[in-house]
């Protein structure tokens, strides 16, 4: 009875830390969404005509900045995908090729964290930004989003266009 | 030879959960990559807010943006806000009326340890934890990157602020 009672103790613990993993993957996928249809709608507030605006030559142009950032999610996942990234480009810089890249890149990098398992979420990865988890990689994904997202936003508001209102 | 596989059995079921448990308990590895990433983000705000300088902090780019020292603070107060909630307890940081260099810079410091010191005593299953009622719902893990999340948010527009100051901003790093 005793060693029942242990075995009990010892697979609630196993449950509590094996759910810690599926509910973070839950979250990010929630979270990679919402970064989606923010970043979606900051794009389609940009007119076409100034998609090749930058607010100093150092920068990127808005449309760039949204390529950019659509486009790392392959540098983000490759590793634990165990995959070279793919260079994906969009059929041009207008907004409206942009936009449809942006959608299927996001749909693509949704899908695919939705199929990771928890070993590919917890396993070390070496790599440009050095050792990082599959973890800090989905969290570097979600904060380089938010990064060239933001600074798009000062582009609209050069333009005297109010961003969309922040999401989370 | 019933009772024997029964007793190998349950010696395996424990120990593959004897590992669960020593994984649980010995270490907290999302706990640990936050106080990290909380960690790189403290030190780029900061190296953010001291790229300015201080006569600069009133400056905004267009009227309906706030100071770059509004900003600054604004990062620092919400913050804190957000871990307060993942903490279950109150933000250290009261109203934050001066935004100065020396004040925000202080402020964001404040905002920051109080954060990075609250992750460290959290685990992993703490982390799971739903806090709030109704549409304010949220786990410990979202209270925390969501303030991650709003910092980058802003410290993305204070970044561009520096451009048009003619100042190249510091190195992203996560």
């Amino acid at each position: 009875m005793r060693k029942l009672s242990i075995v009990t103790a010892l697979f609630a613990a196993l449950a509590v830390s094996a759910f810690a993993e599926i509910d973070v993957k839950a979250t990010i996928v929630k979270h990679l969404k919402t970064s989606r249809d923010f970043t979606l709608k900051v794009a389609e507030q940009m007119p076409d005509a100034d998609y090749s605006f930058k607010l100093t030559p150092a920068q990127m142009s808005f449309g760039e900045q949204m390529v950019h950032l659509a486009s790392s999610g392959e540098y983000f996942l490759s590793p634990m995908l165990g995959e070279k990234p793919k260079e994906l480009k969009p059929a041009s810089m207008k907004k409206a090729d942009v936009i449809a890249f942006m959608k299927t890149s996001f749909d693509a990098t949704i899908d695919k964290v939705s199929k990771l398992t928890p070993a590919q979420l917890t396993k070390t990865y070496e790599g440009e930004g050095g050792k990082q988890t599959g973890f800090d990689l989905l969290l570097g994904l979600l904060d380089h989003t938010t990064h060239h997202r933001a600074s798009a936003e000062m582009y609209l508001r050069a333009k005297g266009i109010t961003p969309a209102e922040y999401q989370f | 030879m019933k009772g024997n596989c029964m007793k190998i059995a349950a010696v395996l079921v424990a120990s593959v959960c004897y590992i669960g448990l020593a994984f649980a308990q010995d270490g907290h590895p999302m706990v640990d990559a936050l106080v990290k990433h909380y960690q790189a983000s403290k030190e780029l705000t900061l190296a953010v807010a001291d790229a300015m300088p201080a006569e600069n902090y009133s400056f905004k780019a267009t009227d309906a943006e706030m100071s770059f020292g509004e900003q600054m603070n604004h990062i620092a107060g919400a913050n804190a806000n957000y871990c307060a909630a993942g903490l279950e307890t109150k933000s250290p940081l009261g109203k934050l009326d001066d935004a100065s260099k020396a004040a925000a810079e202080k402020n964001i410091n404040a905002a920051f340890d109080f954060c990075i010191d609250g992750l460290k005593k959290l685990t992993d299953a703490g982390l799971t934890k739903v806090t709030g009622t109704g549409a304010r719902q949220a786990t410990v893990f979202e209270r925390f990157w969501g303030g991650f999340t709003h910092t980058a948010h802003h410290r993305g527009q204070a970044e561009v602020y520096l451009r048009l100051k003619g100042i190249t901003p510091p190195q992203y790093k996560f």
